[in-house]
């Protein structure tokens, strides 16, 4: 084989040296567009420039490096035949997702009214789509009921509200909190409603909890699934107005709510016989008083006098540090929730 | 259909310097052929995270998060080891047997040290809140980054492997056969990479 075109000896370890260094130099533009943040190149131009060097850097590799310059043609046809399926798959996945007939563009054409009423009937659109309640309800569902300029005018994505935000307990993140906070692990978070309303530290403050930061919270993380009215979505994520506050009531219900909180739930649910199977995340993320402040807002909204009402001891930041250590997850929670005392 | 009689005689007509359906050698092209399928299947976890790229309901989001200056460091580290592999490669196709040895463990140990960049990625992401589970984001970004820090694994191992056989079982340039074939899956690695570092990391800070 020594005679074959695809022997590489031929090539001297100069070639290989200048090759790596031109591949440094390419990956340190690379870096250098990003992070000194080419301003002058405008945004077009630099990702089209990432996308041309990081191609370059990939068509070299393949030359020189694995020698398909020089080798058989077979190997170059049985790789590229590969990148075509490739792309191909990637392509087809693209139309799969946006053609007529695919769950955004459906979603597209749904009226606005619609989507704002939750898809409580079906209508026909003026294509004639008629969707079946089942379908409308799947679809207002999987996280894109709101449509992309909505969700890019929102706050989220520069949303800081995940990083690491000191409590009132000085710790060094979140998942020390309770640590530091000794007195808080100790707090009876298992207190019936009765016993937390005599708490004498529970009345802290003039509403005892930070109405602003609550409902900042909830709109920035809750209302997307359960929507700005505490409502939720029909069989995916269910309504907090109207329920909250009676499972706050229940026994163990305030721990239940705090944990859900922190470690999401996961798990077939019933709330006024219907069922939801919606995930929730968990927000272990938020800081304690984020927390706190979003189960106080939470509880006393939208219900009016069917609420908790005005003798309801707020949920403290220190019971949310206090159920921090437990490491939970979804389907525990579900569990916790399942042994509550619910109708 | 021939009966297993039938192939016996077949192989037993064969010429004595052999018979062979195709003038390339076995495994660099049951090679190509390999890396042409996981071509594929990077493309369709690529693709995976384009497509679902922000769509994260919730934080942690990619802009909070990737670290620029560390993953091109890490980058140019992998670059580099694959420069090392064809160095190896050279060596030991002039017989330069210590030298080959020297070069392939170089080529092991920068890929371990892209392994370490990776392995405090993703203890300092999943920290900070971003696990498999959290959202879109962390899901398709360790499903995809993860499978390829497996295959830059396999790599280490199949290469520490050649040199500690090399012992055993002395290696010389007629073998380079072998060693250019690890040194394909290595390269493909390594632009599987480059491709990742563009579309993962760099264009998200545009």
């Amino acid at each position: 084989m020594a005679n074959r075109p695809g022997n590489p000896t031929k090539h001297g370890v100069g070639q290989y040296i200048v090759v790596a260094i031109i591949l440094g130099i390419i990956t340190y533009l690379e870096f250098a567009i990003v992070e000194y943040d080419a301003a002058w190149l405008g945004d077009t131009a630099s990702l089209w420039w990432l996308i041309i060097l990081s191609v370059a850097k990939f068509v070299m590799v393949i030359l020189f490096f694995m020698h398909l310059k020089d080798d058989e043609a077979a190997y170059s046809g049985f790789f590229g035949s590969g990148m075509v399926i490739g792309l191909g798959t990637y392509v087809a996945f693209v139309f799969l997702m946006t053609a007529p007939g695919s769950l955004a563009f459906v979603r597209s054409q749904l009226a606005p009214e619609t989507v704002a009423a939750h898809g409580t009937e079906a209508q026909d659109q003026d294509g004639g789509h008629a969707l079946p309640e089942a379908v409308r309800t799947l679809i207002l569902s999987d996280g894109y009921s709101r449509d992309l300029p909505a969700r890019l005018g929102d706050v989220r994505p520069k949303d800081q509200s995940w990083r690491v935000q000191p409590p009132a307990a000085p710790t060094t993140g979140w998942t020390l909190s309770a640590a530091a906070s000794p007195a808080a692990i100790t707090t009876p978070t298992e207190s019936t409603p009765d016993e937390a309303e005599t708490s004498p530290e529970a009345s802290a403050g003039s509403g005892g909890w930070d109405e602003a930061l609550g409902e900042a919270t909830y709109s920035a993380n809750c209302a997307s699934c359960h929507q700005p009215g505490g409502t939720g979505i029909p069989a995916a994520f269910p309504p907090l107005a109207d329920h909250a506050a009676y499972l706050v009531g229940v026994d163990g219900g305030r721990t239940y709510l705090i944990d859900a909180l922190l470690y999401g739930l996961q798990g077939p649910i019933s709330v006024h016989d219907m069922s939801y199977n919606g995930v929730m995340p968990a927000w272990a993320f938020l800081s304690d008083d984020q927390i706190a402040a979003v189960a106080n807002h939470v509880l006393h909204s939208w219900d009016g006098a069917a609420g908790v009402g005005s003798d309801f001891a707020p949920i403290r930041p220190d019971e949310v540090a206090g159920e921090r250590d437990k490491g939970l997850s979804g389907t525990d929670v579900h569990d916790l929730r399942s042994a509550l005392d619910l109708p | 259909m021939m009966s297993d009689a039938q192939l016996t005689t077949a192989a037993a007509e064969r010429p004595a310097h052999g018979w062979r359906s195709s003038p390339l050698p076995d495994v660099k092209l049951i090679m190509w052929i390999f890396l042409a399928s996981d071509v594929m299947f990077f493309g369709t976890l690529i693709g995976t995270y384009l497509i679902y790229r922000g769509r994260s309901l919730v934080g942690p989001y990619p802009l909070d998060i990737l670290d620029i200056p560390l993953t091109t460091l890490s980058t140019f580290v992998l670059l580099m080891s694959s420069f090392l592999m064809v160095i190896a490669l050279h060596a030991l196709r002039n017989d330069n047997i210590p030298m080959f040895r020297l070069w392939t463990i170089g080529v092991a140990l920068f890929g371990s040290i892209f392994l370490g960049f990776q392995v405090y990625e993703f203890s300092h992401f999943v920290e900070v809140g971003l696990t498999l589970q959290q959202n879109l984001f962390g899901s398709t970004f360790f499903v995809l980054t993860g499978t390829h820090g497996v295959h830059v694994a396999v790599g280490v191992l199949w290469l520490v492997s050649i040199v500690v056989a090399s012992y055993f079982r002395p290696m010389r340039a007629k073998d380079a056969t072998y060693l250019e074939v690890a040194g394909l899956y290595w390269h493909f690695v390594d632009i599987v990479w480059i491709v990742i570092f563009t579309l993962v990391y760099l264009v998200e800070f545009i």
